[in-house]
């Protein structure tokens, strides 16, 4: 088992759709490069395992622009060193081909912290968007979901680790026997490989989600004692609960700040934990909740105000108390978790 | 053609190509760097900046070369997604330009980054 792991979500604002009312940055500022690298930044002092970066090809009321996921977090790769960077791609109609070359890429620039939300899009305003037709049904969604994560992990280990063997008597750059053609078939796609990246550094980067076979497995509940059940009938190597986070800041309570914050805009209803109060009180239910699951993400209602907190008080405590940990330099995203290095599906004695 | 024509305040713009990949790439030199690593990428777009060219390209590819249907083995494979690194490039860069290559067939125009 790996510490407790702490993630942090950083779209848009923050997770209400006024948030942006109370941010720290200039209007203009929301799709910088340097909000991004700032919050990042501030996340990765505090000592937080990963980063996440929601998408969506849809703008919603409380992000009306974004940059893609998977470029954010490329952008702060080779300027962070211990966070996980873990964006959001779609299983719905994005390409798995280019998701997991993507993601391959991601933990190369990030020397093996890159992550992967996959996640379905059950919103027919996406398949007019990608001029796609629309995928509905559960379990057409759920297939979707289901063939995406098997494309990627089988292109992740479609080089083996010791593809390239630059023989200079032979002249051969590559050994072909250890290049695999994936041959995918599904009901809706097919993928022959093999990949264009070699195997990335982590063998396979972190797949999370809600369904399918990931790595982590991302649970909700309204109360504790649903997430924990929740956590409880997870069957993934690691799960994470999902919790909205709201802080007493030094100027204004958790309690103040939605207020302020839902006269403008009404909070939208969550799935998950929604937590507001102190930051003692954070770390007194983290703490708890660390017997029960193996991390979680935090989604803050407003992100300048909130992650201050989280750094100056939350983080701290967690890992003065041995409850987390601080991810150290060189290490990885699966290493930081808990989850070892696969062996590759493909590899063979040689 | 009007080759004559007097330009005496004409510029050349500079780009530099990164193909990293095929037989223009030499690999058979000891000194050769890995065509993966982003050290790789990052050494040749910062030497670039610095150098004042105007832009980064790099290229693309969506399948290994094959020979008979068979993979090649004798030209260095292995690129990163095109758009993924050039974002990375972006966080370690401040003036040059840096160009994907993006095939137009196999791809969605509405989902390339603007980044």
């Amino acid at each position: 088992m790996g510490a407790f792991g702490v993630g942090i979500e950083l779209d848009g604002d923050g997770y209400h759709p006024a948030a942006w009312r109370r941010s720290g940055r200039t209007p203009d500022r929301l799709l910088s490069g340097d909000t991004v690298r700032q919050r990042v930044a501030a996340a990765e002092n505090a000592g937080f395992t990963l980063a996440t970066f929601a998408d969506s090809i849809l703008p919603d009321d409380a992000v009306p622009g974004r940059i893609d996921a998977v470029t954010r977090a490329s952008f702060v790769a080779a300027t962070t060193s211990t966070i996980g960077l873990v964006p959001t791609v779609a299983t719905t109609y994005a390409e798995p081909f280019h998701t997991a070359s993507q993601i391959a890429t991601l933990d190369y620039s990030s020397r093996g912290r890159a992550g992967w939300i996959a996640q379905r899009v059950d919103d027919e305003r996406a398949a007019a968007t990608w001029g796609r037709p629309v995928v509905s049904a559960d379990s057409d969604l759920a297939a979707e979901q289901r063939d995406s994560i098997e494309v990627a992990r089988r292109l992740w280990d479609s080089w083996e680790d010791d593809a390239v063997v630059r023989d200079y008597a032979s002249g051969r750059f590559l050994d072909r026997d250890r290049l695999h053609y994936i041959d995918f078939e599904g009901e809706t796609f097919s993928v022959k490989g093999p990949a264009i990246v070699p195997r990335p550094p982590q063998g396979q980067p972190v797949v999370f989600g809600v369904e399918g076979a990931v790595d982590v497995r991302l649970v909700t509940g309204t109360t504790v004692d649903e997430l924990v059940a929740a956590a409880a009938g997870s069957d993934a190597p690691r799960t994470f609960g999902e919790i909205a986070v709201a802080l007493d800041t030094p100027t204004a309570t958790a309690a103040d700040r939605l207020a302020d914050l839902d006269r403008h805009a009404p909070a939208r209803s969550t799935a998950g934990l929604s937590f507001a109060g102190s930051a003692a009180e954070l770390v007194a239910l983290l703490t708890g909740l660390a017997s029960h699951l193996d991390g979680v993400r935090l989604r803050p209602a407003v992100i300048d105000e909130d992650l201050p907190v989280l750094a100056r008080l939350v983080l701290p405590a967690l890992i003065r108390a041995g409850v987390a940990h601080r991810p150290v330099p060189g290490s990885t995203l699966r290493a930081e978790l808990g989850l070892s290095r696969p062996a590759n599906r493909y590899a063979v004695t040689h | 053609m009007t080759a004559d024509v007097a330009r005496p305040d004409a510029q050349v713009h500079f780009g530099i190509f990164f193909q990293g990949v095929n037989h223009t790439t030499i690999w058979s030199d000891p000194s050769s760097g890995s065509q993966i690593d982003f050290e790789t990428f990052r050494r040749v777009a910062t030497t670039a900046e610095r150098g004042l060219f105007d832009a980064f390209f790099l290229g693309e590819g969506l399948r290994l070369r094959e020979q008979d249907g068979r993979i090649l083995e004798l030209d260095i494979a292995g690129r990163p997604d095109a758009i993924a690194q050039l974002a990375a490039l972006a966080g370690i860069t401040e003036r040059i330009g840096l160009v994907a290559t993006q095939n137009t067939t196999y791809n969605e125009p509405a989902v390339w980054p603007d980044g």
